[in-house]
């Protein structure tokens, strides 16, 4: 969910960004092709980004261990 | 569960497509160009270069300078058939909308004036305003109509813009949240 927000407004941003710095006009491919790009990104991102990836936790000592359900 | 799997990865291939179909259409699109369609033609002289409608892409823009303040702007037009009872405008393109600039209204002109000259003053509003800025243009009279396309980049430093700093700020606040977004956490068991 952050992933597909953050890109949509990336994209939304970017095209801004670009129309400001005189690379591309705020047109209709940029309006709307920029945020819906970023956003199928920030999914994909979200998803499969390596960034910070952990092992599994231990698994919790028997002690801990629900009871069984009778 | 595996049904689930199978629902999840044809979901992402579906993604995975829509996404490459979009990067085409935003890398490979041609740059919006039309140039000049009808019997019209027509200058604009600005820091000593002349501009006409052919100056209509993203990589060949007409350039107005930063240091534009109190601009003049020479300029002439004509139109090769009748320009009788005409009217015309220009705007700015936005996305899908065009915002008109100015228009000109219906105009008799009994003498069938073809051509017009003069030298524009560029308005103070226009210091405060940087980027690229797709323009197009119509002139509609008896003998027939003319219309341009044009891109104009405006000159400046983008970063001292209400646009073009607030865009700044939302795009790093973004890409943090882009980061935090693909930072894998711990699921609690």
């Amino acid at each position: 969910m952050l992933g597909a927000v953050s890109g949509l407004l990336l994209g939304a941003f970017g095209a801004i960004l670009l129309q400001q710095y005189g690379v591309w006009p705020l047109d209709s491919l940029s309006l709307f092709g920029l945020p819906a790009l970023g956003l199928i990104l920030g999914l994909l991102w979200a998803r499969w980004a390596p960034l910070g990836r952990s092992e599994p936790p231990p698994p919790l000592p028997p002690e801990r261990e629900p009871p069984p359900a009778a | 569960m595996l049904e689930t799997r199978d629902r999840r990865r044809r979901a992402i291939r579906w993604a995975l497509v829509a996404g490459g179909v979009l990067l085409l259409l935003v890398l490979v699109a041609p740059a919006a160009s039309a140039g000049l369609r009808g019997p019209c033609s027509g200058t604009a002289t600005i820091d000593g270069v002349t501009y006409d409608a052919s100056f209509d892409t993203p990589a060949n823009p007409i350039v107005v300078p930063a240091d534009r303040a109190g601009l003049q702007i020479p300029y002439s037009g004509e139109i090769t058939v009748a320009n009788t009872a005409y009217r015309g405008g220009v705007g700015v393109k936005l996305g899908p909308f065009t915002v008109p600039v100015a228009e000109w209204g219906v105009e008799s002109n009994p003498d069938d004036r073809r051509g017009a000259q003069g030298v524009y003053r560029l308005d103070d509003r226009m210091d405060d305003i940087v980027g690229l800025y797709q323009l197009t243009a119509f002139h509609e009279a008896d003998g027939g109509e003319c219309r341009a396309t044009a891109m104009i980049l405006l000159e400046g430093n983008p970063l001292a813009t209400a646009p073009g700093a607030g865009a700044a700020v939302g795009a790093a606040l973004t890409l943090i949240g882009m980061v935090a977004a693909g930072i894998k956490k711990k699921l609690p068991l």
